[in-house]
C-alpha cells in the first residue's frame, strides 16, 4: 500500500479547548461538544519540504469530540475526552482509504498546584490513554493502538493590569505510549484572549507536537505515523449566549511541519456550563 | 601660643575619643533575649489621636512631633509577615534612628511590650545619641518560651532634643492557636429573642420603584424601602438580572456610615442596603461621625448596633418575602459584610440561618474587649477605640469603661459566631489598626462550622489584598451560581 503522509494524532490536535486551564467550579460540569473538519493537499516531506499529494490527493476528516469535566474540588476537576472520526483519502476523487471509528479516549484528573491571587492557576494534569478501536493496518488509524499516559502543567490567567481583562492559557506536556516502539510527544499550547464588547471574544493559540519513537512496533500498526512534528495557529470566535453557554467557531493552519500533512480547516464548539 | 593650641586640639581629641566610645556603646545595641516583667502592669496611655502615617512594610510609625524629619526609623521584624510560631528561635525586630539633621541629637527611647489585654509585659528605657547625620540601631529580641497565642504591640516612643515621635511594631504568635476569651451574657439569647420580636411587631411597609435611570440593558435596578424598629425608615437597591429564571443574591452590609450605591452584575442579584444613619436612610438618624458608633451605648435596648443589626434582618426579610416577584432563588442569598456590616452579617447569619453563606471582609468593631485594649495601648489611641474610650472617659449616664464593655458584650460578633451554622469566608489584614489582628482572631477562633475560609492580608494597612478578592468572587460562584 502506498504509503500517505498525514496527520495522525486527530484525537489530540483537534481536542484543545481554549481556557482548559482554568478551574471548572466546585460541584460543576464543562461540557465542550466539537466538530472540526482538517483537510489536507499536500504534506511536508522528512526534510520538512512542502509537496502535493500526488494524482490531486485530498485528506479530510472529520472529527467529532466531546471533552467535559467536573469539579470535584477547588483544586481538583475530572476531565476527559471522547473523539470519533470520519475520515477519508481520495486521489482523482477516487477513494484510496476510509475509516470511520471512535478514536484515542482519555480520562483524567487535574490538580491546582497554586490558584495565586485567584486571577491565575497553576495546575498539572495526568491522563490515561485509551484506545477506542481495533488495532488494523491501516494509515488513517487515529491512534497507535496503544495505551498511553499524558502529563501536563498548565498556566492560565486573566491580566489584571497590563493588557487588562486579557486571559491567557499556556500548556506544555508529555504523552507516552506503553506498547513497544510507539512514540513518545511533547507537545505546548499558547492561547491569549480578549473579550471584545460584553458577549464577544477572540484568541489566537499557537500549538506544536512532535512525536518520535525507535524500535519496532505493532506490526497492526506499522503503516502509522510515528515521527513528525508541525506547529499550528488558530483563532477563536465565541459569543456568550447566555451565562452557561456560549458559542466558538475557530479555523486552523498548519505553518510548519515535517513529515505531516499541510492541513488547515475548521471548528465548531460549544462551551456548556451547568 | 603654640601650646595654648596643642592644649585645646588635644582636649577636642580628648572628647571626641570618648564620645566616639559612648556612641559605639549606645549606637548599636544588642542586648541577649529579654524577659518579660515579673509585675506586668496594665497600660492606658491617653494620647490625644493625630495623623499617622505609615511608611514601611514591617513597622508602623505614627507622627506626633513637631519636626517630622529629624528622625528617620524603620522597624524591621526577624519575620517577614509578622507572625511567630514555637518553631522560630527568634522573636523581636530592630529598630534603626538614622538622624537627617547635620548636628547632633541625644534622646531616649520609651520602649513598651504590650500583650492583648493591655498589660505592659516588658518595658525599658534606652538612651540614644545620633551624631550628625549618623544612625544607631536597637535590637529587641525576646526569649520564645514566654509568649502565649495572640498579638503584641510593641510601643516606642522616641524624644530627642529635637524630635518626637512613635514607632511600633504589632506582631503575632501561633494566631492561628488564639481562643477567644468570650463573655457571653446569661440573657444574650433571651435579649436578641425579644429583638426579633420587637422587629415583627414593626410593620415593614416594604416599598419598591424601579429606576430605569441606573438600569442597563443587563440589570434592572429598584430603590427599596422599609420601616424597622424605632422608627427608622430603611433604604437600599436591588438590582435584579433581566435574564435567568431564578438569581442567586448578593446582599451587601457596608462599613460604618458607608453610603451604598447599586451594584449592578450580570448573573447575580445585588441587595445593597444602607443601614440607619447611612446614605438615605439617615431621616432620623443624621448623627455625627464620632458619636454614630457611641449613639445610646448608655442602654443595650437602645443602642444604635441594636438598630443597625434588626435594620439588616429586616432587609433579609425583604428579599425572602419578594423572592419570586424578582426572580430570586431563595435558596442561594449571601450576605456580604464590609468592616461594620460585617459585624451585622454575623448577627444576621444567627438570626436567620436560612442563608447560604456569609462574608465578612475586614470585620470591624469585633472584640469590643480587646479592641480597646489595642487601640488604647497605642500611640495615638487608634480609631474606633478612641471614640469609645471618648465615651467612657465622659462618664455619661455614669457609664464607666466596665459598663460599656458589658454593654458591647450583646453586640459582638464573638458571641454570634458559635452560632452561625453556614459557610463562612473571612478576609482580613492582619496589620489593621482599626480591626486588630487579635480581634478577628478571637472572632474565628469561635467559629464552629467546618466550612470556613479565611485569607490574611499581609501588606499594608486596613485594605485587603487583591488575592482576598480573587478567593471572594470564586467562593460567591460556588454558592449562587
Amino acid at each position: 500500500m502506498k504509503k500517505i503522509v498525514i496527520i495522525l494524532i486527530v484525537s489530540f490536535a483537534f481536542a484543545n479547548y481554549a481556557k482548559a486551564g482554568f478551574p471548572i467550579g466546585q460541584g460543576r460540569w464543562l461540557l465542550v461538544p466539537t466538530f472540526t473538519q482538517y483537510n489536507a493537499t499536500g504534506y511536508w516531506d522528512e526534510n520538512r519540504q512542502a509537496n502535493l499529494y500526488a494524482n490531486n490527493g485530498k485528506f479530510r476528516s472529520n472529527y467529532f469530540g466531546l471533552y467535559g469535566g467536573y469539579g470535584i474540588g477547588r483544586d481538583v476537576d475530572f476531565i476527559f475526552n471522547f473523539p470519533y472520526v470520519n475520515q477519508v483519502f481520495t486521489e482523482n476523487n477516487t477513494i484510496i482509504e476510509q475509516l470511520q471509528t471512535t478514536a484515542d479516549a482519555s480520562v483524567g484528573l487535574k490538580y491546582f498546584l497554586n490558584h495565586y491571587d485567584y486571577f491565575k492557576h497553576l495546575s498539572i494534569t495526568g491522563s490515561i490513554l485509551i484506545p477506542m478501536y481495533q488495532a488494523q493496518n491501516t494509515q488513517l488509524l487515529p491512534g497507535f493502538g496503544s495505551p498511553g499516559l499524558e502529563v501536563k502543567l498548565g498556566l492560565a490567567g486573566t491580566n489584571t493590569t497590563t493588557l487588562k481583562d486579557t486571559y491567557y492559557d499556556i500548556e506544555g506536556g508529555i504523552r507516552h505510549y506503553f506498547n513497544p516502539g510507539e512514540p513518545t510527544q511533547f507537545f505546548a499550547n499558547a492561547t491569549l484572549g480578549t473579550p471584545i464588547g460584553e458577549d464577544w471574544k477572540l484568541s489566537g493559540t499557537l500549538s506544536g507536537v512532535t512525536s518520535s519513537a525507535s524500535g519496532s512496533n505493532s506490526t497492526l500498526t506499522a503503516l502509522v505515523n510515528r515521527n513528525f512534528d508541525y506547529l499550528r495557529g488558530t483563532i477563536t470566535l465565541g459569543r456568550r449566549i447566555d451565562r452557561n453557554i456560549s458559542l466558538n467557531a475557530s479555523i486552523f493552519t498548519d505553518f510548519l511541519g515535517r513529515n505531516i500533512g499541510q492541513g488547515r480547516g475548521f471548528s465548531i464548539f460549544a462551551v456548556i456550563k451547568f | 601660643m603654640c601650646n595654648i593650641y596643642k592644649h585645646i586640639l588635644l582636649k577636642i581629641l580628648t572628647v571626641s575619643f570618648f564620645s566616639i566610645i559612648i556612641c559605639e556603646q549606645l549606637c548599636s545595641q544588642n542586648n541577649g533575649p529579654l524577659q518579660f516583667s515579673s509585675n506586668p502592669q496594665v497600660n492606658r496611655t491617653y494620647n490625644s489621636a493625630s495623623t499617622s502615617t505609615f511608611n514601611n512594610t514591617k513597622g508602623f510609625v505614627s507622627t506626633i512631633a513637631k519636626n517630622k524629619t529629624a528622625i528617620k526609623t524603620e522597624v524591621d521584624g526577624f519575620s517577614s509577615n509578622g507572625v511567630y510560631t514555637t518553631k522560630d528561635r527568634r522573636i523581636g525586630f530592630v529598630l534603626r534612628l538614622q538622624n537627617t539633621l547635620k548636628e547632633q541629637q541625644a534622646g531616649n527611647i520609651n520602649f513598651q511590650l504590650i500583650n492583648n489585654a493591655g498589660i505592659v509585659l516588658y518595658k525599658e528605657v534606652v538612651p540614644f545619641l545620633l551624631n550628625k547625620k549618623g544612625s544607631f540601631n536597637k535590637t529587641f529580641e525576646f526569649a520564645g518560651g514566654q509568649f502565649q497565642p495572640g498579638y503584641y504591640l510593641a510601643n516606642m516612643h522616641i524624644v530627642s532634643n529635637v524630635y518626637e515621635d512613635v514607632a511600633a511594631y504589632n506582631f503575632g504568635f501561633e494566631p492561628t492557636k488564639i481562643v477567644a476569651k468570650t463573655a457571653i451574657p446569661i440573657d444574650f439569647v433571651s435579649f436578641w429573642e425579644n429583638a426579633k420580636r420587637e422587629l415583627s411587631n414593626t410593620s415593614p411597609n416594604f416599598y419598591q420603584q424601579a429606576r430605569p435611570d441606573l438600569s442597563n440593558k443587563h440589570s434592572d435596578v429598584y430603590e427599596v424601602q422599609f420601616n424597622s424598629v424605632d422608627k427608622a425608615v430603611i433604604k437600599g437597591w436591588l438590582s435584579v438580572p433581566k435574564s435567568g429564571s431564578k438569581n442567586g443574591v448578593i446582599y451587601k452590609l457596608g462599613d460604618y456610615l458607608n453610603n451604598q450605591a447599586p451594584e449592578l452584575r450580570r448573573e447575580m442579584a445585588v441587595f445593597s442596603l444602607n443601614v440607619r444613619g447611612a446614605g438615605g436612610s439617615n431621616a432620623n438618624y443624621n448623627l455625627p461621625y464620632d458619636q454614630y458608633g457611641t449613639f445610646n451605648l448608655q442602654d443595650r435596648n437602645k443602642y444604635i448596633l441594636k438598630g443597625i443589626y434588626l435594620d439588616a434582618l429586616r432587609g433579609l426579610e425583604y428579599l425572602f418575602s419578594n423572592a419570586s416577584a424578582f426572580k430570586i432563588d431563595s435558596r442561594k442569598i449571601v450576605v456580604v459584610g464590609n468592616g461594620l456590616g460585617a459585624a451585622a452579617a454575623t448577627a444576621v447569619a444567627v438570626l436567620d440561618p436560612r442563608i447560604k453563606g456569609v462574608v465578612l471582609e475586614g470585620p470591624s468593631f469585633v472584640s469590643f474587649k480587646e479592641m480597646l485594649n489595642f487601640g488604647e495601648a497605642a500611640t495615638p489611641t487608634q480609631w474606633p477605640a478612641s471614640m469609645y474610650k471618648s465615651f467612657y472617659a465622659s462618664r455619661r449616664m455614669g457609664v464607666d469603661r466596665n459598663a460599656m464593655l458589658r454593654t458591647l458584650e450583646y453586640f459582638d460578633p464573638v458571641n454570634f459566631a458559635p452560632f452561625i451554622s453556614c459557610p463562612v469566608l473571612v478576609g482580613f489584614n492582619q496589620n489593621s489598626t482599626i480591626s486588630p489582628a487579635q480581634c478577628v482572631y478571637n472572632l474565628i477562633s469561635q467559629l464552629r462550622v467546618s466550612n470556613k475560609d479565611v485569607h490574611i492580608s499581609k501588606e499594608g494597612l486596613n485594605t485587603l489584598e487583591k488575592g482576598f478578592y480573587g478567593l471572594k468572587e470564586t467562593w460567591l460562584k460556588e454558592r449562587l451560581r
